[in-house]
Order: structure tokens, then C-alpha cells, then sequence
């Protein structure tokens, strides 16, 4: 367990601090994470190499997702008042460090970064997004959107601040 | 343009990006919150309680510390005395939980399952009970925890598994535990490796929540009892409880004064003999086991043994009823192996022996005439030797949480002769079959 907690820590801090800003509750989440992966070691099923991050991965993500959850309106508040910014900028990360960049992801708003996430890092379709979180496709592919071109404009702002 | 070929190349388009920024993003770790393993690690989940929560903690407990504190603070001690003196060679921390009577394993005893799945990890990881301990020797260890704790991403490939968001690797997503998931997908669960299913099937303990390190015994056990009688005046002065000259006289001539003071008269045709009875001699115990393997335990402890014979010597109408009581207390040592184990069954067979020493022992001895005790007096009987014995039992048990399972097991016990002269069913029946049952703490 101590290697596994050892090994995977780090990185899985990391997945849950792109959903969630607080460090209180990462540290929450991530303790339930881990209790539910040691306690679900028996029922783990090894399917080669990968399969175990994958899979501590997912446990994670679920014990967000359902932490973001509990506040059922921390999607849908967020898109009011959030224009459109109509651009097809999109974040290109070459050449900013990923710690950079994974601040930029957390400081996007609640509900922006947990469809921008669960898109990118989870590979989720827009459909499988609205079924996670009780969205309309339509809500999901927006909210993407949104953050595909906030991200982006934070990357434009970083790259001057650092030329 | 139409819409669906402005889509796929707003799709082609995303593709790019998205697949970098994943790329960048892959595997990049955090310090991880403060305080973290100390608490997930002294969690009550973590030594497999989640039943506890369900209001079943008080009830569980009860029976626990009533009946095992003392086997648990035994494990404990001979626990720690045995823990190698760097303790993270095993990956094993032992730590006993304030305020409850479990002795919690926290660290290094991963389901050997999962051990399997990490066998890919390089060679320079090795297990630490404490994770958040620094971590020593090769450069290859310091490269990769540097890179971790500096908050950068690990360079590819250091761990040794693939990404599971890489392209070609999604099948590896499937592998689910979550039956509430939100984000299990249907027909995820397919078997292990076979190799690995065989393992976890046959000769070993079962895996997982059910595995243990450590166990405690509290049983209780008995043998066959046994009976036999002897004929003839003889009898009486090879009598187990051997009568003197002047006891043998009363019996034989009845010239005592019966109870009532009237004077019996003998009776020559009363059969006359020795009826010696031996009880089911009744054991309890507390052992402690310890894996040495998955498969191997040794266990030793403590046990007390009530012997109790009652011997009847003389004829119907007058005798001598001894009831004698021996008390054991004694320390066995057995090696069990484990033949079968799956889930909550285990079976195994069990070898070891026993040495016991009487610790007390007395006969009260009652002069019966007709019916009406005539007199009575005791006399306490001591048995120097010690009583030494082998023995042999296939088990199983069943294991009603990860903690707490009961099991039964069969036996034969070999009563070595120790040469005391004092009768009792060690020696009435030197070979005996014998049957344990009792409730099996596990701990891990």
C-alpha cells in the first residue's frame, strides 16, 4: 500500500487539483480516493501495464466528480454571464511548463475546468460528459469551449509576460 | 462548407492540441497535501472495518476486546520483538489503534495481486512502510523521486506502466472496481492473467481483505472420553486410585458401621471391581499465528486443560467414588500450511506438538454405602512430569470479515507416556482423536 500511496500520490494530487482549487478538499478527496483504492484491491482486475494507474485514476476522478456534485449548481451558475468569446484560439502548452499550465487549469472557473478535464485528461466524449454531470451535450460542448479559449488567452498573456 | 466537415476539422483541429497539452500533463505530480498518508493510513477502513461503519463497530468490538485484548497485546509484543529492526525490509508497520483492541497492519501487505501487477516497477522501487520517508541509494531512485517532489513531470516511462490516456492503451482504462461508479463502462470485468487467477486459486491463503499476518485463536477443544472396567478383588489395589489396605478391607468384609450405625454384613456375591471413567477432557486456548509465508504459519501459546476421571472401585452396594480433577496448562508450537483458499474459505492441515505441565490437581474421594455417602475426604495429587504430545489436524475456516472467522478442525493427538503413574485419559488412550473449534482473529 505504502508503495502504491508513494508512487501514485503525487500524480493523483495533481488530477484532483485540476477539478478542485482548495487544498482542504483535495486532500479530502484524495483520502477517500486512496481508502476506496486499498480497500477495492481485491476486486482490482490487472490488465497489463497501465491498468493500475488507470485504474486508481478513475477511483479518483469518481470520488471528484462526486465531491463537485454536492453542489449541483456549480456548473450551470458559472455559464451565466460568461460570454461566448466566438475565437477558435486554441491552447497551444508548447514550450510552458506543466506546472504552469496546471495552474492556468485551476484557475478556470468550476465548472469550465471539470468539462475541459474530464475532455482532454479523461477523454470524454460531450455526450459521456453530460451524462456525468447532468448536462446537456449542448451545456458541455459550450463550457469547453469556453475554457479552450480562456486557456488560451492565458497562454497568449503568459507568453508575453515572458518574451 | 458543411457542417459535418467543419466539425471533423474542428475535431482534427482539437485533436492536435489536446493530444499535446495531455502529453505535457502526463504524469505530472504535486506535493501531495500534508498530512495525507498519516491520515488515510490510520484510517479505520484501512485495517478493513468498513462494516464497522454500518453500526456494527460497538457489537464487534465488544466480543473483540473482550475476548482477544490480551491475545492481541500478546501478538503485539511478540510482533514487535520479531519485526526486523529495519522495518521497512517487509514493507510491515504494525501499530496498535488507540482505544480499540485492533492491531493494524498499515503498510507493505498489498494484496500479492497487486503485488503482481507492480512486478513491472524497476528494480530500484522498493516497498516503504512510510512513504513520505526519503528514499535512499540508487540514482535511479533520486531521479525519479527529485522530479516528483520538485513538482515536474516524470520523465517518461520512469514508472514502467503506459499512460492509460495514450491512444493505444484503452483498453487498460476498462479495468474498474467501482460498482457505483460514475464512470465504470459496461463489460469491464474480465479475468486476471491466468497465471496469476491460478496462484490466488490454489495452495494459498486467500488474497485481499482476507489474508492476514497475524491471527489469534480462541477455541475450545475436547477428546473422546473413555471407560473401562476390571473385575475382581485384584482390582481394587490396581485400582487408578489406589486404595489402601484398610479401604479394600472394608470393602470386602463390610465390617464397618454403615452411616446409620447398624453393622452391614458382607456380601460375598456382590461382584466386586473398578469402573474408571474418563470424561472429555476440555480445552480452551489462545494461539497466536504468524505467516511466515502466504501459505506457512507458525503459531504458538497458551492453553488450560480440565482431566476429569471418575473412578468407582468396590461393589454396587459399597465403593469408593474417586472424582479426580486435573488442571494442564500448556504451551504448543505447530507449523499449518494452507492447502486451499478463496475469498473467506480457507483449508489447511496443521502439525506441531505440546508440552503441558499439571498444575493442580485433587480427588475427592467419597465412601458410598448403599446409595449414602459414608464419608468423604480429597487429597490433592500432583504430577511432577511434564506431558509431552504430538499432533496432527487438517482445518478449515471461514471467515465472517477480514478479521474475524471461526473454523474447526479434526485431529489426532499422540499422548506421550511420561512415566507419572497418575491415571488419566493421556494415558488411558495414548492415541486419540481430537476436535478444535473457536474464533480466529486476523490481523494484518
Amino acid at each position: 500500500m505504502a508503495d502504491l500511496y508513494r508512487r501514485y500520490a503525487g500524480y493523483l494530487t495533481a488530477v484532483v487539483s485540476r477539478y478542485v482549487s482548495d487544498r482542504d478538499d483535495v486532500k479530502d478527496i484524495l483520502q477517500t480516493s486512496f481508502v476506496k483504492i486499498f480497500t477495492s484491491m481485491d476486486r482490482f482486475e490487472y490488465r497489463g501495464n497501465g491498468s493500475v494507474k488507470a485504474w486508481m485514476t478513475r477511483i479518483t476522478v469518481n470520488e471528484t466528480l462526486k465531491f463537485l456534485k454536492r453542489d449541483e449548481k456549480f456548473l450551470s451558475a458559472e455559464v451565466v454571464g460568461i460570454p461566448d468569446s466566438g475565437t477558435d484560439e486554441v491552447p497551444d502548452a508548447d514550450g510552458i511548463p506543466a506546472a504552469v499550465i496546471q495552474d492556468m487549469i485551476s484557475r478556470l472557473p468550476q465548472g469550465y475546468r471539470t468539462v475541459f478535464n474530464l475532455y482532454v485528461f479523461e477523454e470524454k466524449s460531450h455526450k459521456e460528459i453530460a451524462a456525468l454531470l447532468g448536462i446537456s451535450e449542448g451545456t458541455s460542448a459550450s463550457q469547453f469551449h469556453r475554457a479552450k479559449a480562456m486557456l488560451a488567452t492565458k497562454i497568449r498573456e503568459y507568453r508575453k509576460r515572458n518574451e | 462548407m458543411n457542417d459535418e466537415s467543419e466539425r471533423d476539422r474542428q475535431a482534427g483541429y482539437d485533436g492536435d492540441w489536446v493530444g499535446g497539452l495531455r502529453e505535457k500533463m502526463r504524469g505530472y505530480s504535486m506535493d501531495e497535501p500534508e498530512g495525507l498518508w498519516e491520515e488515510i493510513s490510520s484510517s479505520e477502513e484501512i485495517a478493513g472495518l468498513p462494516y464497522l461503519r454500518k453500526g456494527r463497530r460497538r457489537k464487534v468490538a465488544r466480543i473483540a476486546i473482550f475476548s482477544a485484548s490480551a491475545a492481541a497485546a500478546l501478538a503485539l509484543v511478540l510482533t514487535l520483538a520479531h519485526v526486523p529492526s529495519e522495518p521497512h525490509s517487509s514493507g510491515l508497520q504494525v501499530q496498535a489503534s488507540a482505544g480499540t483492541d485492533c492491531v493494524q497492519v498499515l503498510a507493505g501487505s498489498s494484496a500479492p495481486l497487486m503485488a503482481a501487477a507492480l512486478s513491472p516497477l524497476p528494480d530500484h522501487v522498493e516497498p516503504l512502510a512510510d512513504p513520505l520517508r526519503p528514499h535512499r541509494s540508487s540514482v535511479g531512485e533520486d531521479s525519479c523521486l527529485s522530479s516528483q517532489a520538485q513538482g515536474q513531470p516524470l520523465p517518461s516511462g520512469a514508472d514502467g506502466f503506459d499512460d492509460y490516456v495514450s491512444a493505444d492503451s484503452g483498453n487498460d482504462t476498462s479495468a474498474e472496481a467501482e460498482p457505483d461508479d460514475i464512470m465504470t463502462d459496461a463489460g469491464e470485468r474480465d479475468a486476471w492473467p491466468d497465471d496469476l487467477l491460478q496462484e490466488s486459486r490454489v495452495g494459498r491463503r486467500p488474497e485481499g481483505k482476507f489474508s492476514s499476518i497475524i491471527s489469534t485463536d480462541l477455541f475450545f477443544s475436547n477428546i473422546p472420553g473413555s471407560a473401562g472396567r476390571s473385575s475382581g478383588y485384584e482390582s481394587l489395589f490396581a485400582s487408578p486410585v489406589t486404595l489402601t489396605q484398610d479401604q479394600v478391607y472394608k470393602i470386602v468384609t463390610g465390617s464397618d458401621e454403615a452411616a446409620d450405625g447398624s453393622v452391614t454384613l458382607y456380601s460375598g456375591l456382590d461382584e466386586v471391581g473398578t469402573d474408571v471413567r474418563h470424561r472429555q477432557p476440555v480445552r480452551v486456548g489462545v494461539t497466536v499465528g504468524f505467516d511466515i509465508t502466504p501459505r506457512w504459519t507458525v503459531g504458538t501459546g497458551l492453553t488450560y486443560s480440565v482431566l476429569a476421571t471418575d473412578i468407582t472401585a468396590g461393589s454396587e452396594d459399597r465403593h469408593y467414588l474417586t472424582e479426580r480433577r486435573l488442571h494442564y496448562i500448556g504451551i504448543p508450537l505447530r507449523v499449518s500450511c494452507t492447502l486451499y483458499g478463496k475469498e473467506r474459505w480457507r483449508i489447511y492441515a496443521a502439525a506441531g506438538g505440546m508440552l503441558e505441565k499439571c498444575i493442580s490437581g485433587r480427588d475427592d474421594i467419597f465412601y458410598v454405602v448403599r446409595g449414602v455417602t459414608d464419608s468423604e475426604s480429597s487429597r490433592s495429587v500432583v504430577e511432577k512430569q511434564l506431558q509431552w504430545s504430538l499432533n496432527a489436524a487438517a482445518g478449515v475456516q471461514f471467515s465472517f470479515t477480514p478479521h474475524i472467522g471461526i473454523y474447526a478442525e479434526p485431529g489426532l493427538s499422540w499422548f506421550i507416556d511420561n512415566g507419572s503413574g497418575i491415571e488419566n485419559v493421556y494415558k488411558d488412550r495414548p492415541l486419540n482423536f481430537n476436535f478444535e473449534c473457536g474464533l480466529r482473529f486476523s490481523f494484518r
